[in-house]
């Protein structure tokens, strides 16, 4: 492959700041909305979100029609089990939110950012932003696929008027699950590491737990408190915490991350 | 104007950067110069916020880096050619822009600027080393700033792109802009720079013109005699510097050419040859560095 370089020569090069010199950093915009247009183009502008987005329409889809169209459960229709689809929706949203930024820290672009915003505060919370507004995405995305892969399933579409509210909250789950995500990203920096040790947590850890805690230590489990937001309860539903618990909890979690990933991010060198 | 006043950064048990001071002007490419792990990056990463310094600052004409408004248009910084391989040179660098509050018009400019327009729409995963810094000095050039910061920019240039970086810069520097650009290629660097900054193990080892580090230099006289022996002595009752440099010749320090010549002809020893020698501005600085290098050649 040739590649041409035109070169231009450099006395053609236009003395510019000498123009705009008096008015030399003046913002047009605040500092948050400029981070917020950069994150922006970068989640626009790579085929990864692309790609997890449709994953996650996919997976969401084949699923509730693998279980609509398999499982025969007496009383099984659209509207009580399109949910499920949002577990595997909050994985994809956790991964996201994890590459948000850990791309950056091994692509080696964190400090073309911090340079270009010094202070650290406000792009991650553009980074917060954009993980939730792209975590709102996947959720609602992976929903409707969970809608329609159960009703080709062919099962009975059962009490709509719940439908909403179930939408609701599975999608407050993937935002959660990103910003979790974003946190833990934000700490680890290491896309490998924070990826796995999120999945590890998730599916083994916490199933651990389980076996040898009590419901009532379980209950407090960032993930199973996450599935509560489902209506998804342990064993021994006589302790469960209600949905809206269960959001707090979750959140808590999620917030937690956020706060601590935010403290790394500003001490840490880039 | 960049002021850097008493920079100071430990690791552990290791001082990186010990206060450090010096100034980069306007209109004036300043050269950094020092061995590896001598603390020029690290100098580099805390005059843009990367790093936070342990003690000291860094003043842009008078205001810390993270005070200034829009700090990409005060200061261009090039650390490393980092680019998100997956995305193309022209969606990176609006990116940037978007950071920087910057109009998009500015990524064409750019573009241009630097020479890659051609390549502007492919994906920076098939760009050569050299690309990706035209790539990133168009980073640094996005905000249209008074003052580059490059790290090492001519890493992976073809010799073309090299000169074509020379002469940028110099031009660059010649229509008002500051240049502080480190390099290993410091002969390269005598080419253009005006200032020279040398540092080794953190600390400040010179800061002075280019011409004023050169004059400071060891000039000697390569002599080639059949009478060695006999010119020495006559050289070394003067206390004037001689060093064997073969059986027939010699290297004479403290004297000039037309001395020896006349020492020689007043006692008849026969000259083949009479040679002014200086020593590069290389050589000086590898000499003045040498102590500090944490890697040396055998």
């Amino acid at each position: 492959m040739t590649t041409t370089i035109d070169t231009v020569p450099s006395a053609q090069i236009e003395p510019t700041w000498r123009r705009r010199s008096a008015r030399r950093g003046v913002r047009s915009e605040p500092r948050l909305i400029s981070s917020l247009r950069s994150e922006f183009i970068k989640l626009t502008t790579v085929r990864a979100p692309r790609a997890i987005l449709a994953l996650t329409v996919l997976v969401g889809g084949v699923a509730s029609f693998m279980v609509a169209r398999f499982v025969d459960q007496p009383g099984l229709n659209v509207s009580g089990m399109f949910g499920f689809s949002a577990i595997f929706t909050a994985v994809f949203a956790a991964v996201s939110g994890i590459l948000l930024y850990t791309t950056e820290a091994e692509h080696g672009t964190l400090h073309q950012m911090f340079a270009a915003e010094p202070h650290r505060g406000v792009v991650v919370v553009a980074k917060t932003i954009a993980t939730a507004g792209y975590a709102a995405l996947l959720g609602l995305s992976g929903l409707a696929a969970g809608i329609a892969g159960a009703a080709l399933g062919g099962i009975p579409a059962g009490d709509t008027s719940t439908i909403p509210m179930a939408i609701a909250w599975a999608t407050g789950f993937a935002v959660l699950a990103g910003v979790l995500g974003l946190g833990i990203g934000l700490v680890a920096r290491h896309s490998a590491a924070a990826i796995s040790g999120v999945l590890v947590w998730w599916l083994v850890v916490e199933s651990l737990v389980g076996v040898f805690a009590p419901d009532r230590v379980l209950r407090f489990m960032p993930f199973v408190a996450g599935n509560g937001m489902l209506d998804i309860a342990p064993e021994g539903e006589e302790i469960a915490f209600t949905r809206p618990t269960t959001a707090l909890i979750f959140a808590a979690y999620a917030l937690g991350a956020l706060a601590l990933g935010a403290v790394v991010a500003n001490r840490t060198d880039p | 104007m960049i002021t850097v006043d008493r920079l100071t950064k430990t690791y552990g048990e290791t001082r990186a950067v010990d206060a450090l001071t010096f100034a980069v002007r306007p209109g004036r490419v300043t050269g950094f110069v020092g061995p590896n792990g001598s603390g020029k990056s690290t100098t580099m990463r805390m005059m843009v916020g990367l790093t936070r310094p342990d003690t000291g600052e860094v003043l842009y004409d008078g205001m810390p880096y993270d005070e200034l408004p829009q700090p990409s248009s005060t200061i261009g910084v090039a650390l490393e050619a980092a680019a998100n391989p997956g995305r193309t040179a022209r969606n990176h660098l609006r990116a940037m822009c978007a950071a920087s509050g910057l109009a998009r018009s500015r990524v064409d400019a750019v573009l241009s600027e630097v020479g890659i327009t051609s390549v502007g729409d492919k994906r920076v995963g098939a760009f050569s080393l050299g690309m990706r810094q035209r790539l990133a000095l168009a980073g640094a050039l996005l905000g249209e700033p008074q003052t580059l910061l490059l790290d090492e920019p001519a890493n992976g240039l073809d010799p073309d792109g090299i000169r074509w970086l020379r002469n940028y810069l110099r031009s660059y520097a010649d229509r008002g802009g500051a240049v502080l650009v480190s390099s290993h290629l410091i002969a390269e660097l005598s080419l253009f720079a005006d200032d020279l900054v040398v540092i080794g193990a953190g600390r400040l080892l010179a800061a002075a013109t280019v011409e004023e580090i050169a004059n400071n230099a060891d000039s000697s006289v390569l002599v080639e005699t059949p009478q060695r022996p006999k010119l020495t002595a006559l050289l070394v009752e003067r206390d004037l510097g001689v060093t064997d440099f073969d059986p027939r010749r010699l290297n004479v320090t403290g004297s000039s050419r037309a001395d020896i010549a006349q020492l020689a002809l007043d006692h008849h020893i026969r000259i083949d040859e009479l040679v002014d020698q200086q020593a590069s501005l290389e050589d000086l600085l590898v000499d003045l560095t040498n102590d500090t290098a944490e890697f040396t050649s055998a």
